[in-house]
């Protein structure tokens, strides 16, 4: 592969640099430090590698910052075996090549550049002055076994990569086996430990004998264990009932002993205290009720004295009652009276108003009269609406005459203008309008049948005109004519032949009848055969057109007849005579519907004028009814002595004022009548509180003024009435009393007589004494029933079976029992948790037994150590063959490197003679120490480490050469990029570095990167010294961080790019061999 | 004599793990674990359906070093089962579970009779008459020899078929001479399971070793079960065989010559499923052995397993396939011209070391560094197919590696 050419579109200091050629021999890249060598460097790196990552160790020699910004791109163009590609990549993306044709992506380019790394390719074929210097470079395993690979003809394939996969999963911890780790010593030992679970698993077999051994020890150990549990819960129960038995047993002892101390009570009723308790509270309650009682009468005889008792209202409490009782009315009257009198003057002074308002001549008598009589007033008002009915039908009768004497008017205007009009259509016919229709039939009808008679002649003669065509028929006559004439003809020419003795005559008349035959034949034929247009035989056809032209003949005579023609008129006149019948016609319509007009118009004004009179009529008799009516009203009027001029209004107007009036006149006489009665029920209760005062004793008050003094006497009569009441009640409760005292004293004594009884029966006199006994009495019994309560709660007390208990309860203390069973107590838990532990160590055998006889965990294990035993047998078949393959691999690729060592020590041992001018001879390996020795030409030996700077750099750089190529002897060839690496070489070594290079660009893409223009000029002057095509020389300007398209061309140049064909193009001069080809790049 | 029928049985194996799997799947693994008690049950079952007069089990339970109490008491229990199906039973122990082994507590159910440790007479009675006499002997330890041949004897009634049962039967060494000519002549010889070094059966004597009941190794392939016996009136005994296995083994051989990659699976999968047809509706475990002329780009054998498994429905019965075993040809063909050094290199090596058939002197030399391990205990340095297949693995792997283009950019 090789370069043919760079397009910076933005990469380091470059933005949008015009595209360069580059020579496929040697290209140098010229310019003072900082112009972008080394950038152009990294810009063919990263299109075919990609950029760097970030943590690799040369990464800030090859990722720059982009002037452009952003990230750099541009393409390389490159010629592989015959073809032309171009390579575009921008940094973080996959790369594009094309071909003209198509388009791929990395795995063409992988392919173009032999499947190189970026990392080899930096090692191998780009040198610089720091990797020149790497003094490890040839012993680096990598390198080498790449270098290695390749001339093994792996391609892309690392042989060091394969042995170390190979040995990776054979002997190393994440593989199969190493020092500690591996999946297959992980196998093993897991194998190893499951065979110890195993074992252990398998002598679990033999306690299976000894584990029922245990459990059956365990069980007698648990039956004799519960059985003297049984034996100590008994002892334990049994002093615990003893524990429970001694209170009630201590207590039935001392209710026996009480029992013994308590007097003899026989004699002593069961309910003798209740007894004496129930009469002595009955003797005592006597005792205060009759106390009580004394005191209450006592309190009611003081009450009595105080009453307030007045002895003349007793005698006159009738009259008195009677005047207190009107004392509410005598108040009210007092206070309604000066109000109905103020009602009283308003009324009247209402009606001396009105009585004015009505006229002088009416007074409160007139009213009275007037306003009693309702006839009057009904048949007033009947004879004023009476008047009025008469005099609206008046009114009305004398407009209805006026209206029918003006619409009489109107129908004699209406009958004089129809009747002028009627007179104005003088040209009417005189015909009716039915005779006119019937005539226009008859014309119709003519019109018709002349039409028909036309249309069958013109059917007969097209029928006939069809028959004369040839073809279409002809005349029916023309073929019973033909033969005839030809008949006549030949008989004729026959004739004149045997008249004349002419043979042609003859002949020409015996042809002629002959062609008679034929033609009465042909015509025949044909007539028979002809028919019209309507598919009929045309003489069928015209002998029915001629039958109908017949009748329309007919038909035709007939209807002129009728219409009183002497002959059938022609089809225009009959349509002249159907025109004029149709004006005649309009003409008489019109005028017999004018003649209805005047008829309607007669007939209205007759009918107006007939109106007209009747109402006429009417008006005369509502005329006279009115002045009737106007008369009985002024009688009416007259006889109600009212004035005659009034008229039903004003009249009814009048009524109405003196039926209120009337009203007004009743309500004075109303309130005069209430103030009167008022006045005299007053003056009548002042009388009779005169007469009550006057009677008692008491002061009387002056008329109309009594309300107080009957106040005053209504609370002093209530309460004597109270008083003399209670001081009768006070009575009936002293009797009462007396009564129910005697029968409490004599219930008392036979109380007190029943207690000295009871006492008496006992044989005790004082209450006290009774009540001891009774106590004594119950004390025995409660003791008596506790004891029954006692021997029934605690059986054994007194039962047989009792005794043993009864014996402990005497012969124990208490704190002997309590002692005992702590102990039992103790005992008891020690055994229980014996028996607890006991049940679960047999619990735990027969779960393991159980688990003995139910799974097999031998089984279990065995499945596990089958599976792994299957794995590690695998893993350690795999290790065999990984090891063989390995082992192999390696002796093959050892042998091989011994093998090809020696030339490739060989072709640089030639590059570092020929750069050190043959101070040195050539370069050994020191078998086994992997470091080299070079050879001086005098035969001895040094360490790399005895030479210069400069010849260790020479020493170098031949070896690299030689690795380029034995790399390139059988894989793809690629660029190598030089960056300045004789800068510490002699003139004369760095002369001789330049021919090697120049050399080596004959076989090899070289671009050079350097800022010395001597060496560009060494490199000339070599090419020169060796005959070949001078290096392209692209001269980079200084200051280039922002080159940028459209700068100064002058500085920069580019190598002339090689036409098609001829590359690399011939100098433009002879002597221009001598000089590097430098073109502007711009 | 009157006509008989019993049932001969062994090699029950109750209990014993099975082998020579690689990575079953859990169903796998609980199906065959429980295989050999589900060939037991079979027995039983036989016992209930074939009603013979009398079953003798020849050893062979368990092995000595697998036995568990799960397994003793599930075949006690399995003859309480038997017994009370009216089915006497006849026990010898065998070598692999010699009357030692036993739980000395187990108790035997009535009608199950165990052999002594010398040979005696046992009459068999049916209603009230015998049927047969019966001259057993078990194993009493594992440590012991058993009874030898000339600790048997005939007898000298003729009109009762006679039967030898014992477990096995062993040469003492290889000078002694063959045991079978000492074994007395009876009607029918009842032996245990043939183990090393025991003797085979010899059906012109009527001499027949029974079991296993069931396979658990891939190297058990075929049915395994028990003989039901029928002897005539004239003393002959003709031993029908009756499987009782659940699960049986199989290795498939598929020639996949003139195959293409797509062809294996389908090829392969009809193969298993042919063997699967072939195994009376049991399950079967088989390994797959690929022979013939391998195809350039036969695909990776974990890769065509996996999909050869997902291909085969997982379903009562079933077919598991182990493993396939990759047996095609080894010949190494020389390289073609053109190829890589390295290659033509290695060609030679390997042509030269399949002549040696050193493979595993190479693999000696450099594993001095690993404890001893299943590779060194059980490699077979004189099994020249091992050696054979150990080559031509490594030089696949290296051929393949080294193959440009099949291992990507380094």
């Amino acid at each position: 592969m090789r370069i043919t050419g760079l397009n910076v579109e933005n990469y380091g200091p470059f933005v949008g640099l015009p595209p360069m050629d580059l020579s496929t021999q040697l290209t140098i890249f010229a310019g003072p430090n900082e112009a972008g060598k080394s950038a152009l460097r990294a810009f063919i790196s990263m299109v075919l590698f990609g950029r760097r990552r970030s943590n690799a160790p040369d990464a800030r020699w090859f990722n720059y910052s982009h002037a452009g910004g952003g990230a750099g791109r541009g393409s390389v163009e490159m010629e592989s075996g015959g073809r032309n590609y171009t390579v575009h990549r921008r940094e973080g993306s996959a790369p594009t090549v094309s071909d003209g044709d198509s388009t791929s992506g990395e795995e063409l380019l992988n392919a173009l550049i032999g499947r190189i790394d970026g990392a080899l390719y930096q090692r191998v074929f780009s040198i610089n002055l720091t990797e020149l210097q790497d003094l490890n470079l040839l012993t680096d395993e990598r390198v080498k076994g790449r270098i290695y690979s390749a001339g093994l003809g792996l391609g892309a394939v690392s042989l060091p990569d394969i042995k170390k996969a190979i040995e990776d999963e054979r002997s190393t911890a994440g593989g199969l086996w190493s020092e500690r780790k591996g999946r297959l010593r992980a196998g093993l030992e897991e194998l190893a430990t499951w065979t110890a679970n195993l074992d252990l698993a398998r002598s679990e077999l033999h306690s299976y004998e000894s584990l029922n051994g245990q459990i059956t020890a365990l069980s007698a150990d648990i039956s004799k264990a519960e059985g003297l549990r049984r034996d100590l819960d008994t002892e334990r129960e049994r002093l615990r009932r003893v524990e429970d038995l001694r209170a009630p047993w201590e207590a039935l002892g001392q209710l026996r002993r009480q029992l013994e101390n308590l007097p003899d009570t026989d004699a002593f009723p069961p309910d003798g205290v209740d007894q004496l308790d129930r009469l002595t509270a009955r003797i005592e309650s006597l005792s205060n009720t009759i106390r009580d009682g004394d005191l209450e009468q006592r309190r009611r005889d003081d009450q009595a004295e105080k009453l307030p008792l007045i002895e003349s209202f007793e005698l006159h409490d009738r009259a008195i009652r009677d005047v207190v009782d009107e004392t509410v009315v005598y108040e009210r009257l007092i206070r309604d009276l000066p109000g109905r009198e103020q009602v009283r003057m308003e009324v009247e002074s209402d009606l001396k108003t009105k009585l004015q308002e009505l006229g002088p001549d009416w007074d409160e008598s007139r009213v009275s009269t007037f306003a009693d009589t309702a006839g009057a007033r009904a048949e007033i008002r009947r004879a004023g609406r009476t008047l009025e009915a008469a005099k609206q039908q008046l009114d009305d009768a004398r407009n209805a005459a006026d209206s029918a004497d003006r619409e009489a008017e109107g129908r004699r205007r209406d009958l004089q203008l129809a009747t002028v009009a009627t007179e104005q259509l003088v040209d009417a016919p005189p015909y009716t309008v039915t005779e006119i229709q019937t005539r226009r039939g008859l014309l119709e009808q003519l019109r018709r049948a002349n039409n028909d008679r036309e249309s069958y002649a013109r059917d007969m003669r097209d029928i006939e005109t069809r028959a004369a065509l040839p073809g279409t028929g002809r005349p029916v006559s023309l073929p019973r004519i033909m033969p005839a004439i030809t008949a006549l003809a030949g008989l004729a020419l026959l004739a004149w032949g045997v008249t004349t003795n002419e043979i042609s005559a003859i002949a020409g008349g015996g042809l002629a009848l002959a062609a008679t035959v034929a033609l009465w034949f042909l015509t025949s034929r044909s007539g028979a055969q002809e028919t019209s247009a309507s598919g009929r035989p045309i003489v069928d056809h015209l002998r029915e057109l001629r039958a109908l032209l017949e009748k329309s003949a007919v038909d035709t005579e007939r209807l002129a007849e009728a219409l009183g023609l002497e002959s059938a008129p022609a089809g225009r006149d009959v349509q002249l005579a159907l025109d004029e019948v149709g004006l005649d016609l309009e003409a008489r319509r019109e005028f017999d519907r004018r003649q209805e007009v005047v008829r309607l118009a007669d007939e209205a004004l007759q009918k107006a004028e007939a109106e007209l009179h009747m109402l006429t009529g009417k008006y005369a008799v509502a005329t006279a009814e009115a002045e009737a009516d106007d008369e009985r009203w002024r009688e009416t009027l007259r006889r109600w002595t009212l004035d005659e001029g009034l008229d039903l209004t004003a009249a009814n107007d009048l009524i109405a004022g003196v039926e209120q009036l009337n009203v007004v006149l009743a309500r004075a006489d109303t309130e005069r009548q209430r103030v009167n009665g008022i006045e005299a029920e007053i003056d009548r209760i002042d009388r009779d509180l005169m007469a009550v005062m006057e009677a008692t004793g008491s002061p009387v008050p002056p008329p109309r003024l009594g309300l107080a003094a009957l106040n005053e006497l209504k609370r002093t009569h209530e309460a004597e009435r109270q008083a003399r009441v209670e001081l009768r009640t006070f009575g009936q409760l002293e009797r009462d009393w007396a009564a129910a005292r005697e029968a409490h004293e004599e219930q008392l004594d036979t109380l007190k007589r029943t207690r000295s009884n009871l006492m008496a029966g006992v044989g005790v006199e004082s209450e006290d004494d009774f009540r001891r006994l009774g106590e004594a009495r119950a004390n025995r019994f409660i003791a008596e029933g506790q004891i029954r309560d006692r021997e029934t709660d605690n059986p054994l007390l007194v039962s047989p079976e009792g005794e043993p208990y009864r014996e402990d309860l005497a012969g124990l203390s208490s704190e002997e029992v309590i002692v005992r069973l702590g102990e039992l107590g103790v005992e008891i838990e020690t055994l229980d948790t014996s028996v607890l532990e006991l049940h679960g160590d047999r619990r735990a055998s027969q779960e393991k037994r159980r688990a003995l006889e139910e799974s097999n965990p031998v089984a279990e294990l065995q499945s596990e150590i089958t599976v792994l035993t299957e794995q590690v047998l695998a893993d350690a078949d795999r290790w065999a063959v990984l090891t063989i393959a390995g082992q192999l691999i390696e002796k093959a690729s050892r042998r091989f490197q011994d093998q090809r060592q020696a030339p490739l020590l060989r072709s640089a041992s030639g590059y570092f003679e020929r750069m050190t001018i043959g101070e040195y001879a050539s370069v050994q390996e020191v078998i086994g120490e992997d470091r080299l020795l070079v050879v001086h030409r005098s035969g001895a030996t040094k360490d790399v480490t005895e030479l210069s700077r400069g010849t260790v750099e020479q020493l170098f750089l031949a070896l690299r050469f030689a690795l380029i190529e034995e790399y390139c002897r059988n894989t793809e060839p690629m660029p190598v990029l030089l960056d300045d690496v004789l800068v510490n070489f002699d003139p004369v070594r760095a002369r001789a570095a330049a021919s090697a290079i120049i050399d080596l660009s004959q076989q090899h893409q070289v671009i050079a990167l350097t800022c010395h223009p001597d060496t560009v000029a060494m490199f000339s002057e070599a090419a020169k010294a060796a005959g070949v095509e001078p290096p392209y020389v692209a001269n980079l300007p200084s200051h280039m961080p922002e080159l940028t398209a459209g700068r100064d061309p002058a500085t920069f140049e580019q190598p002339v790019a090689p036409a098609p064909g001829d590359s690399p193009p011939a100098p433009a001069d002879p002597a221009g061999s001598q000089r590097p080809r430098t073109r502007s790049l711009l | 004599m009157q006509p008989i029928r019993f049932i001969h049985a062994a090699g029950f194996r109750l209990d014993s793990p099975y082998s020579g799997l690689r990575d079953p799947s859990a169903a796998v693994d609980e199906r065959l674990r429980a295989a050999p008690f589900e060939a037991f049950r079979n027995l039983q079952a036989l016992c209930e359906a074939e009603a013979p007069d009398f079953l003798l089990i020849a050893g062979g339970v368990f092995e000595l070093a697998d036995r568990s109490i799960h397994a003793q008491l599930a075949f006690r229990d399995g003859l309480a089962a038997i017994v009370g199906a009216g089915v006497p039973v006849y026990l010898a122990h065998g070598p692999t579970d010699p009357a030692a082994a036993w739980l000395p507590t187990i108790d035997w159910p009535e009608g199950v009779h165990v052999m002594g440790g010398r040979p005696d007479w046992y009459p068999i009675v049916r209603d009230g008459e015998t049927i047969a006499l019966l001259q057993g002997a078990s194993q009493l330890s594992g440590t012991l020899h058993g009874p030898s041949a000339a600790e048997f004897e005939t007898t000298s009634n003729g009109d009762v078929f006679t039967v030898g049962l014992v477990g096995q039967i062993t040469a003492a060494n290889d000078d002694e001479p063959d045991p079978l000519d000492s074994l007395p002549v009876l009607h029918y010889w009842a032996l245990g399971p043939e183990q090393n070094g025991a003797l085979q059966s010899d059906s012109s004597r009527r001499i027949v070793t029974a079991g296993p009941t069931q396979a658990l190794s891939p190297a058990e392939s075929g049915p395994h079960g028990c003989y039901v016996v029928k002897c005539d009136e004239a003393g002959r005994a003709g031993p029908d065989f009756v499987a009782l296995d659940s699960v049986r083994w199989d290795s498939v051989t598929v020639n996949i010559s003139n195959l293409t990659p797509d062809e294996l699976i389908p090829i392969a999968r009809r193969a298993a499923l042919d063997a699967l047809a072939g195994s009376d509706g049991r399950d079967l475990v088989c390994r797959l052995a690929l022979t013939g002329n391998a195809p350039a780009d036969i695909p990776d054998i974990d890769h065509l397993l996996k999909g050869l498994r997902d291909s085969v429905h997982f379903d009562r019965p079933w077919v598991w396939i182990d493993r396939i075993e990759n047996l095609t040809t080894t010949t190494l063909d020389p390289p073609a011209p053109g190829s890589t050094p390295l290659l033509t290199a290695l060609h030679t090596r390997f042509a030269s070391l399949a002549e040696d058939g050193a493979p595993r002197g190479l693999v000696s030399s450099v594993s001095s560094g690993m404890p001893s391990g299943p590779l060194n205990a059980d490699a077979d340095d004189d099994d020249p197919g091992e050696m054979a297949r150990l080559l031509r693995d490594a030089r696949d792997i290296a051929v393949q590696r080294l193959s440009p283009g099949r291992s990507g950019r380094s």
